[in-house]
């Protein structure tokens, strides 16, 4: 090889070997997607709780009371459902009730004699009792036309 | 002793992770759209086979060919001898009557759809369908589906420890001029997830949901003066 076609040394002043890359980046970036797939998983747990209703249990229970009468004012002797709960109760001789330990949230309430309830939906706060008040019982399958 | 190489890759642990991520994410998502595993699976073989390898199973089916209608937990009522049609193969019931079927309660089946074939309401206030209830201790706890010309209406109730329970959480009124009486329908009930609806002829009539039972069999219901028929009533796996 004649001299002047022999490399440059500019040519030789990069180094011959590339930096490996770096281990610990591509670790860090695989915990990083991890993390975010974490989140992502939670959030959509979370969607998914509320679609169900079933996350109410999580932010405690609250207490309702009222009072059961019967179509002429008298109290009225009564079962009490909170459904979806499995919370059953009665009232007192007085027809007044008080239900504890409810999980918070939007709840259908059943009162009943012995062959025919009413429902209705009540709103349970946690950590508050709530008076939903007079309730007539109605003592009919069939509702007002 | 030999000082420890340091080790760059991912753990095993971490693909593990990522991959159990991933997989509840997307069963997160399909609930949240509404669709089952189930029926994603059923989408996607049908699509490479092109089968439809998930057609709906007969879970259970009564066409009423035993005159002792062994089938059937009566709990008031009998078997009607005074049916317009005396027709074998049928199942007729007069005034009132509960019953459940007893192949369906020992299932507690949680998704399915029912078929009841001709069912002609010959003259009353009409008759029900109960699903998802179970029926224990003298007691039902679970949904009805009315045919209730009684309330001008096509109703869902809930029971609950054996009480009907009033008012219905979903009602349609029954429209003018409808063939109330003397004439057979079909009638389908899907019930899948909290979502139940109902087909009258294969016309939607009622689509509602609801989270109180989650799972039960099926049984009959008439009342007051009601007469009514039914060839045949079946059990499927849901759609």
């Amino acid at each position: 090889m004649k001299l002047e076609e022999s490399p440059d040394i500019q040519e030789y002043q990069d180094p011959l070997l590339k930096p490996l890359p770096d281990a610990h980046l591509q670790r860090r970036r695989f915990r990083i997607v991890l993390l975010v797939l974490l989140l992502i998983t939670i959030s959509l747990f979370a969607m998914y709780l509320m679609q169900t209703k079933k996350i109410s249990t999580f932010f405690g229970t609250g207490s309702i009371r009222g009072v059961v009468l019967d179509a002429h004012g008298n109290p009225f002797k009564a079962e009490i459902y909170v459904l979806g709960t499995g919370i059953k109760s009665e009232t007192n001789p007085d027809g007044s009730f008080t239900i504890s330990d409810i999980p918070s949230g939007e709840r259908i309430l059943v009162i009943a004699d012995e062959n025919i309830g009413n429902s209705q939906s009540i709103q349970v706060i946690a950590g508050k009792q709530i008076d939903i008040g007079e309730i007539r019982f109605i003592p009919t399958a069939v509702p007002e036309p | 002793m030999k000082p420890k190489k340091p080790e760059f890759g991912q753990g095993l642990l971490e693909y593990a992770l990522l991959l159990l991520l991933v997989g509840v994410s997307i069963l997160l998502v399909l609930r949240l759209m509404g669709l089952s595993v189930r029926d994603v699976y059923c989408d996607i073989v049908a699509l490479i086979t092109n089968q439809d390898s998930c057609s709906n199973q007969v879970l259970c089916s009564d066409s009423f060919d035993d005159p002792a209608f062994k089938g059937w937990n009566w709990v008031y009522g009998a078997p009607s001898m005074n049916r317009v049609n005396n027709n074998p193969g049928q199942l007729c019931l007069s005034n009132s009557n509960q019953l459940y079927n007893q192949c369906s309660q020992n299932k507690e089946q949680k998704d399915y759809s029912i078929l009841m074939k001709n069912s002609i309401l010959y003259n009353g206030n009409g008759y029900g369908i109960f699903f998802r209830t179970t029926y224990l201790k003298g007691k039902a706890n679970g949904y009805i589906f009315q045919y209730d010309p009684g309330l001008r209406a096509f109703v869902i109730r809930r029971w609950v420890d054996g009480k009907e329970i009033n008012p219905p959480f979903a009602k349609t009124p029954i429209p003018p001029n409808y063939p109330i009486y003397n004439t057979p329908h079909d009638i389908k009930i899907d019930v899948i997830g909290n979502n139940y609806v109902i087909y009258i002829d294969g016309q939607k009539i009622l689509d509602v949901t609801d989270d109180v039972y989650q799972k039960g069999g099926i049984g009959l219901r008439t009342w007051d003066s009601t007469n009514f028929c039914t060839d045949e009533i079946t059990l499927f796996s849901a759609p």
